[in-house]
């Protein structure tokens, strides 16, 4: 934000705005920029994931849209779904049935304000970074309820319940799991845990402590059913409920559930990448020459582990999903908050 | 005009006397938790607010403690209210009344 | 500025809880919950609690009012019998009353000299997690472990309660 406002005052016609005025402007290209990288994610990952799984399972995927492997297919299902007709069922609620997609979308995008993409670049460098994303990404579970409410269908309200209760559960791990990381920087402001990893790999926090590794793999699975993704995929199993909490959206408000799930999926990856695999740094020291695009190809490679992940793993039952949850991870994640603590205090990096 | 703390506290009445309005009108066992629940908010606000008027982040402590406080009494109210649920199949506070019989 | 966002958020605050009360559906009236006290973080916000502010969406909306969701979404339709029709006349005055007292106790608190305000802006880093934190571990610590203490017993009660007639796993 601050390099986005000097950068507009030197710009000719910028130079005599005021600062209010030059806040607001620089919010509202931080705001579009933010969109546009959401939307463009949201293409790009439809057809990575068609791709990656033709690869798991010796296909090709999309080959023909585009010539070249298909790679038009994701943008080809983009219009063909803001084409499609906008049906509201006769009998859901018809407030909350519109209003459900903006809240789910909204939750995803606001987390994405805390994301530290290159030194000094990120939209609100918030002293409680962290904790925000956390905070604003719980605002999905309300968006989720009220879809599969509002629906007015027994499979759309099973389905927002089990993703309700697996999205609730699920962070309870996701947010403790960062909490020896916290720990280290003794700080939440997402820059500086990012600046605390500087020095090569082996000062990512990752590898910084055993302990530390085991967490970063608790991230990892808590992060997979936070999206709602297999073999976490509860809410929208196709062969048990329809679709899930989507099923009776269509065309642009459908579009919406699609594009916070990819947009969601890029987050934790991102949030991943700068909080345990060392943010824009790159592993050998003095090659950050392109610290941004660093940081996005952590976290392409991380969506990637994720897609792996979804399409060779089979999916697991509701029982064992709750309780790898309360009875493994949550415990585990405990523990490595406990062990780094000790490990901290012996190797008297604290008094 | 400027904001007082004055303001806060009568704000925080307001909202404290919807939320007895509320439990009083209404019927539905469920949505007489959700008055407390915005009565403990209001609560909350007071609290805030004087921590502000002091300069000391105490009450933002005790705003803490309400907040744990809440969360265990929506846990075990809504474990009642289910198992009330599970034994009469209504959760409607008219049609609970054994005790006054 | 301050003075724009708390009218902003206090009015909403207040729609949020009006509008809860007066819904007959239990699922819009916790959505309307969950508006106030979205609406309520913003006003910690305004008093430089920004902690409290994200702990306020965190907690509240995050987790509590969806646990209300869950259930309401589990045990019943839409509107229940007892709330279509709606209360005998003349019972109105008498829910009226307390209120309107209240109502009118209050607008004399808003008489100008006797308005009590803040004495400038907070201090810088008041309300921040690091202050909230050193409190919660120093000067409050037995509070904060007698906390533990109360959401462990809220655990097993609404685990006790919850149960129903299953049985134990050592009966």
């Amino acid at each position: 934000m601050d390099i986005l406002t000097a950068l507009l005052q030197g710009l000719p016609g910028f130079g005599g705005m005021s600062d209010q005025g030059l806040f607001i402007t620089g919010a509202a290209v931080m705001a579009t920029l933010m969109f546009t990288v959401m939307a463009l994610c949201a293409i790009v990952f439809t057809w990575m994931e068609r791709k990656v799984a033709g690869f798991i399972q010796s296909r090709y995927g999309p080959m023909r849209t585009g010539r070249w492997h298909g790679w038009a297919q994701a943008v080809a299902d983009m219009l063909k779904i803001l084409g499609k007709e906008d049906i509201i069922p006769a009998e859901a609620d018809k407030g909350l049935f519109v209003f459900a997609p903006l809240v789910v979308l909204l939750g995803s995008l606001l987390a994405w304000v805390a994301v530290p993409w290159a030194p000094g670049f990120v939209a609100a460098d918030l002293d409680l970074g962290l904790f925000f994303i956390f905070a604003a990404s719980s605002m999905v579970v309300i968006g989720i309820l009220m879809a599969g409410w509002a629906s007015n269908n027994k499979w759309a309200l099973y389905g927002a319940a089990r993703g309700a209760a697996q999205m609730v559960s699920y962070e309870i791990p996701l947010a403790l799991a960062t909490i020896p990381v916290i720990m280290h920087v003794g700080s939440l402001n997402t820059q500086d845990i990012v600046i605390a990893q500087q020095g090569g790999i082996w000062h990512w926090f990752i590898l910084r402590d055993p302990f530390l590794f085991v967490a970063f793999w608790m991230y990892f699975i808590a992060s997979i059913a936070e999206t709602n993704r297999g073999p976490f995929d509860m809410p929208e199993t196709e062969s048990e409920l329809v679709a899930g909490y989507h099923t009776e959206y269509t065309g642009m408000r459908f579009a919406f559930f699609f594009l916070a799930e990819y947009a969601n999926l890029f987050l934790v990856s991102l949030i991943a990448v700068f909080v345990f695999l060392g943010g824009w740094w790159s592993p050998i020291p003095g090659l950050d020459f392109a610290p941004a695009l660093t940081f996005v190809i952590k976290g392409i490679l991380m969506v990637f582990l994720n897609m792996w992940v979804r399409w060779t793993l089979p999916r697991v039952r509701v029982d064992q999903l709750m309780y790898l949850c309360w009875k493994v991870m949550i415990p585990v994640t405990l523990l490595c908050i406990v062990g780094s603590g000790i490990l901290m205090i012996t190797s008297g990096a604290v008094g | 005009m400027e904001i007082t703390l004055t303001h806060y506290l009568v704000l925080a009445g307001l909202v404290f006397l919807t939320g007895m309005v509320g439990f009083v009108v209404r019927r539905n066992a469920l949505v007489m938790l959700m008055c407390i629940e915005l009565m403990l908010c209001a609560v909350n606000i007071v609290f805030a607010a004087f921590s502000r008027l002091h300069g000391d982040a105490g009450g933002h402590v005790f705003v803490l403690m309400n907040f744990a406080v809440a969360a265990s009494e929506a846990a075990i109210g809504l474990a009642i209210l289910v198992e009330i649920y599970r034994r009469r199949r209504t959760v409607n506070v008219d049609d609970l009344k054994t005790l006054m019989e | 500025m301050e003075g724009l966002l708390f009218w902003f958020c206090g009015s909403l605050l207040l729609l949020g809880g009006v509008m809860m009360v007066v819904q007959r559906s239990a699922v819009v009236s916790a959505l309307w919950l969950v508006f106030a006290f979205l609406s309520a973080a913003g006003i910690f916000a305004v008093l430089g609690g920004t902690f409290l502010a994200v702990m306020q969406v965190l907690v509240y909306a995050g987790a509590i009012m969806v646990l209300f969701l869950f259930v309401i979404m589990m045990l019943q339709g839409p509107v229940m019998d007892g709330e279509r029709r709606l209360m005998h006349p003349a019972l109105w005055p008498l829910i009226a009353a307390p209120p309107a007292a209240v109502l009118i106790m209050l607008a004399g608190f808003l008489r100008g000299d006797r308005m009590v305000g803040f004495a400038g802006a907070p201090a810088p880093g008041f309300g921040s997690v690091v202050q909230v934190a050193t409190l919660l571990l120093g000067r409050y610590l037995l509070a904060f472990e007698l906390i533990s203490i109360i959401l462990l017993v809220a655990l097993i009660g609404a685990l006790a309660v919850g149960r129903g007639e299953r049985k134990l796993p050592w009966k």
